[in-house]
């Protein structure tokens, strides 16, 4: 079988990722190993640079679905549709993910990375990457990443407590290179931050993208979460309550700020602590403002 | 030696471990005193309800409560182990004691694992300083594990319990929280795909919850 190691560090050549090996280069001062890098920045690369078409299983304590889903790597927004699904929304528009490039160094001081040689997923090697949260304010992450294109093909979700949330796994799939044209060779996303004191080690606040009058993204690269603002429903005193589907959770806190009944929903891939944290802090800026 | 020497003898040994365990319970007791009290306790009947009474009279004077003072379970214990020790003396009965244990301390460490998740009491009060449960260092295990298959709930509060009077609506937020994950969830999945990288193989929003 192929070294993954020495198959990510060929395929950054391949590729003509000479930023990747730059990137490589800078990054070896926080004391990770180059294959490490090098497969973090092939994971944030993928999807741009690699077209696709696949069934994959998704799984959690909700249940089991199959889902296929297409890719063109043009830009434009791929395809995904629930296979087991009668409903009108089982077929969606999926978006390439687009968030500002996360080095391995700023991973690394959230989370412990692991890489290691992985298992085959829909017939094709991988490399093992874990992300292990250095807190209790984060999940953990296993992710079988393709040697080949850097594509996600197994993604496991861990609970602090060390139990399996949520689970997807490629069936198959099919893997090509995209060519590379303007809109896929775009630069790299950056997002104007909100200066929020008390949000939990790492987490980093902007508004919403496409949602920025009603909404906060909270993120720290990996882990996300989203901060809606709303009135307290009439009658409702002051509390908070929360529910977890998958790797999801959604937390409703009710408060009274300057006289104001406010509702913050907090939902995320987060633990309860950091959407405790989340709610506490920017409930001090309900309107989501710079403080 | 003589009957009368024989009793003279006792005496003398229960008076010393009295006297050390009186300086046992002022705090004086050095590592002799220590060794004489715990072998003098374990053997003799009448020093063990001394110190009893001696534990008891302690404590009203210090006017601290006194829960299980009046209680000698060490009798029950004693009969208890004799009586486990015939039980265990038949291995079908062992093996089946062995996984009720088992089964005990899942279950006590499952129980104990959602525990952690409940909130603390400090987050009822707006601006205080929260300690919150599991915000310290965790090890996660990363071992090969499975999906917790009995889970079979859509959604699973993950506040539920807890002082009533503390959180007298909690039940109600739960609901509020559910209602929200359902028309939130396509949101979040559009804004964390905008604004992130993802680690998923896709964001997806399960059509049951899409409004």
């Amino acid at each position: 079988m192929v070294n993954p190691i020495k198959a990510f560090a060929i395929g950054a050549v391949i590729w003509g990722c000479c930023p990747l090996a730059a990137w490589a280069q800078l990054e070896k001062e926080c004391g990770l190993e180059t294959d490490l890098i090098l497969v973090v920045e092939a994971l944030q690369q993928s999807h741009k640079r690699f077209a696709f078409a696949g069934t994959y299983l998704k799984e959690s304590a909700a249940g089991r679905e199959f889902i296929s889903v297409t890719h063109s790597a043009s830009g434009e927004p791929g395809r995904l549709e629930y296979l087991n699904s009668l409903s009108e929304s089982a077929v969606q528009a999926v978006w390439t993910p687009s968030g500002p490039r996360v080095s391995a160094c700023e991973l690394n001081s959230m989370y412990a990375l692991y890489f290691q040689q992985g298992p085959m997923v829909a017939g094709r090697p991988t490399g093992l990457l874990e992300l292990r949260p250095r807190d209790g304010l984060r999940l953990g992450y296993r992710l079988a990443v393709d040697t080949e294109s850097g594509l996600v093909l197994r993604s496991e979700v861990i609970s602090d407590n060390g139990s399996l949330l949520e689970r997807h796994e490629y069936a198959a799939i099919n893997v090509m290179p995209a060519e590379v044209t303007s809109a896929t060779d775009q630069q790299d996303v950056t997002l104007e931050y909100l200066d929020i004191t008390g949000l939990p080690i790492g987490y980093r606040a902007s508004r919403a993208r496409r949602f920025e009058e009603r909404a906060l993204f909270m993120s720290d690269g990996i882990a996300s979460a989203t901060v809606v603002f709303e009135p307290l429903p009439e009658g409702l005193t002051p509390g908070e309550g929360a529910v977890r589907q998958g790797a999801t959770i959604s937390y409703s806190r009710g408060s009274v700020v300057a006289g104001n009944q406010v509702l913050i929903t907090v939902i995320g891939e987060i633990p309860l602590p950091a959407a405790r944290l989340i709610a506490e802090a920017v409930r001090v800026a309900p309107n989501g403002g710079s403080q | 030696m003589s009957e009368r020497d024989d009793v003279k003898k006792g005496d003398e040994q229960a008076t010393v471990a009295r006297e050390s365990l009186s300086a046992l319970m002022d705090d004086e007791a050095n590592d002799l005193d220590l060794a004489r009290s715990l072998r003098g306790v374990g053997e003799s009947d009448v020093l063990r309800r001394y110190w009893e009474r001696q534990q008891f009279y302690r404590s009203s004077m210090l006017g601290s409560s006194l829960p299980h003072g009046s209680i000698d379970v060490s009798a029950s214990v004693r009969e208890a182990i004799v009586s486990e020790k015939r039980a265990y003396a038949n291995p079908l009965v062992s093996m089946a004691v062995a996984a009720s244990v088992t089964v005990a301390v899942v279950l006590g460490g499952q129980q104990a694992l959602l525990l952690e998740s409940q909130p603390g009491n400090a987050i009822t009060a707006p601006g205080a300083v929260i300690q919150m449960p599991g915000s310290g260092a965790v090890q996660a295990s990363f071992a090969e594990s499975s999906l917790p298959q009995a889970r079979l709930l859509q959604t699973t509060p993950v506040t539920e319990g807890g002082p009533p009077e503390v959180y007298p609506n909690r039940t109600a937020y739960n609901r509020l929280a559910n209602e929200r994950f359902e028309s939130l969830s396509r949101l979040h999945n559009s804004t964390a795909t905008a604004a992130s990288i993802t680690p998923f193989v896709s964001r997806s929003t399960d059509p049951r919850t899409t409004p």
